[in-house]
């Protein structure tokens, strides 16, 4: 990732800040400023090479010491509780620093045995803020910051996987300085640096120091871990030097060998930038096999990134696939219009006839729930006894279909005409069969005219048909 | 960074709002197409309706052709349904027929007419079935029916629906 042609890191040692890039496996710094210069607030982006200010600035690697370790304990687990957590104790503990909770992160501890269950680590140098600002506003703020004693850690595991479980140290020995890892069961625990003099001439001068100085570290070591260093490793351009301190030292020290792929790190290249000189891309590169602290919302941007990322994958497919089948859907659509046109064009008319046709049964339907005048009027003079002739008689067929009838019963006696009127109620109920039965009181008796041997009984009766 | 996340989560909305969309319209186009292909079943369906209906279908819109006359000119038509309503009721043995029409209380497609006549129960019986018969058309809505003073036939006021249809002419207009 960082040998991509738009990427580089910074590195900040000693008071000079280092814009750098890989190209292939060799580092170049692209530029480098005064950390102080670079910090001043009239200090543009201008001043600084467009190679740089056009790049993503992967990492910022700085010295060890500005970054802090604290162990914190803690029962939960969850992201969720244990970052409020860790902020929370590290803004009370550092009041002094009121970004600190921004840039932090943490680890759980994989031994039982230490002090806590996370391990939180953190900027806890003023000056790390300051350039973390500043980087900002020029837009080319580093996505992670580390120190050179984690990647060196990592490194150390990786070629030594068995160190995992013990104690180990590590001397970095520069022509100018010599630098300490100190770690236990994998963990960083300190480190330490070492200027020589410039008037340290011998070597013997210079090995005597660093002699001192190492001890110094190893009774550190002891005090802190309550455990013996088992595994002391060199780095140094001079072969002799694991040699040299070993027999100063009184124990063996193992030479650290990189496979550096036949790239020596530039001698040049690692007095300029330190401890960070000898690192390869394959060593800084991800980010995420050693440990680094990235801004707040960086972090965050960083874990939605996968969400996001997939989010918009699946959209994309989903959208393509929506739209072949939407091409698919028009093309189904639009497909053989002349005979899908003459198909309608014959179904409009086949539709239009069956309209018809069922307007034309609607109404020979209601034609024929219509009683028919003439039976009608067949039919009740077939239900009229001898004896009752019709005076007058009133059918209505159109709406409401009603007959209403005025006739005269001409009967001998009373027993007579009751007769004829229940055999008349009597017809009319068996011939209009679906209208309501006429009761005798439904019948209206009108005024009695008698005769000779004879009574006309004038009756007047509505049948609903 | 708080920017970049941000338009990240806009471009990721903007691409499934995009995708939401298109399932909107291919659901859109599925029901228009299922719609058209369902018009398209019940045209077929009514297609083999008719064919296998053709002489039924055929017979039932001649008979409601039947019930309505077309006409070109409702008064000239009104004087021939007179004449044959007229000339009916004589060959019926009808007597003191007398018709009247009135044109302002059309309702629609009816005119209703009413006609006066003197007859026997049965004549009239005879008529009405006549009527019913040859012109199916003329509706029959109402019978009065009054004994003559003399004991002697009925008068009868019959209310006759006239029902017709405006013929088209060739250029198919009314």
């Amino acid at each position: 990732m960082l040998k991509t042609k738009n990427s580089g890191i910074t590195v900040v040692h000693g008071d000079t800040l280092f814009f750098v890039s890989y190209a292939g496996e060799a580092m170049q710094v692209d530029h480098a400023v005064s950390l102080n210069l670079f910090l001043e607030d009239d200090y543009a982006a201008s001043s600084i090479p467009a190679v740089v200010r056009g790049r993503k600035n992967r990492l910022l690697v700085v010295p060890d010491y500005w970054i802090g370790q604290t162990n914190l304990t803690l029962q939960s687990q969850k992201r969720s509780i244990v970052v409020p957590f860790v902020e929370r104790k590290l803004a009370s503990e550092h009041p002094e620093l009121p970004d600190i909770g921004l840039f932090f992160d943490y680890a759980f501890s994989k031994e039982p045995s230490e002090p806590g269950n996370i391990s939180a680590f953190f900027l806890q140098d003023p000056l790390s803020f300051k350039l973390y600002q500043k980087l900002t506003t020029l837009d080319i703020a580093p996505m992670d910051i580390t120190i050179p004693a984690y990647v060196w850690g990592k490194k150390l595991e990786k070629l030594h996987p068995e160190l995992v479980d013990s104690g180990s140290g590590l001397i970095q020995k520069l022509s100018s300085a010599c630098h300490l890892y100190f770690y236990h069961k994998g963990r960083f625990l300190f480190s330490r640096s070492i200027q020589f003099s410039d008037s340290a001439g011998e070597d013997t001068e210079t090995l005597d120091a660093l002699t001192y100085e190492i001890n110094q570290s190893f009774y550190l070591f002891s005090q802190k871990e309550k455990a013996d260093l088992e595994h002391i490793f060199i780095h140094s351009s001079r072969k002799e030097d694991a040699a040299d301190l070993a027999e100063s030292l009184g124990r063996k020290i193992h030479s650290l060998d990189i496979d550096d792929g036949g790239n020596a790190p530039n001698q040049e290249m690692t007095e300029m930038l330190g401890p960070c000189g000898v690192f390869t891309p394959k060593d800084l590169s991800p980010v995420r096999k050693y440990m680094a602290v990235a801004q707040k919302d960086h972090a965050r941007a960083r874990e939605w990134r996968p969400v996001q990322i997939s989010g918009a994958i699946i959209g994309i497919l989903l959208f393509l696939v929506l739209g072949g089948e939407h091409f698919f859907l028009l093309k189904w659509a639009k497909q053989d219009p002349g005979i899908e046109n003459a198909g309608i064009m014959a179904g409009q008319s086949s539709r239009e006839t069956i309209q018809q046709y069922n307007e034309a049964l609607d109404l020979i339907l209601q034609e024929t729930r219509r009683p028919s005048s003439w039976k009608t009027m067949k039919d009740v003079v077939s239900c009229l006894p001898e004896n009752v002739r019709v005076q007058e008689m009133e059918l209505l067929v159109a709406e409401n279909p009603n007959l209403s009838l005025t006739c005269v019963v001409r009967a001998e006696d009373m027993a007579k005409f009751r007769s004829s009127l229940s055999m008349l109620l009597e017809n009319l109920g068996n011939t209009f069969t679906t209208s309501p039965r006429l009761g005798k009181r439904d019948i209206e008796l009108g005024e009695i005219l008698p005769g000779q041997g004879y009574t006309d009984y004038p009756i007047q009766f509505e049948l609903r048909l | 960074m708080k920017n970049r996340l941000t338009r990240n989560w806009i471009v990721v909305g903007i691409i499934w709002a995009g995708a939401l969309t298109m399932t909107y319209l291919n659901l859109q186009m599925i029901q228009q197409i299922k719609t058209e292909q369902e018009s398209i079943e019940f045209m077929q369906m009514d297609d083999v309706f008719l064919k296998n209906n053709f002489e039924k279908v055929i017979q039932v819109l001649k008979r409601r052709a039947s019930l309505h006359k077309p006409i070109d000119s409702i008064q000239i038509e009104l004087l021939s349904i007179e004449n044959r309503l007229r000339s009916l009721a004589q060959k019926k043995g009808l007597s003191e027929i007398r018709l009247a029409s009135d044109q302002t209380a059309m309702q629609g497609d009816r005119i209703p007419l009413e006609m006066y006549v003197t007859s026997t129960y049965r004549d009239l019986v005879f008529w009405l079935r006549a009527l019913e018969t040859d012109a199916p058309f003329l509706v029959v809505t109402g019978v009065k029916m009054t004994e003559n003073k003399d004991g002697e036939g009925y008068r009868f006021q019959v209310g006759i629906d006239f029902r017709f249809s405006v013929a088209e002419d060739e250029n198919g207009s009314a």
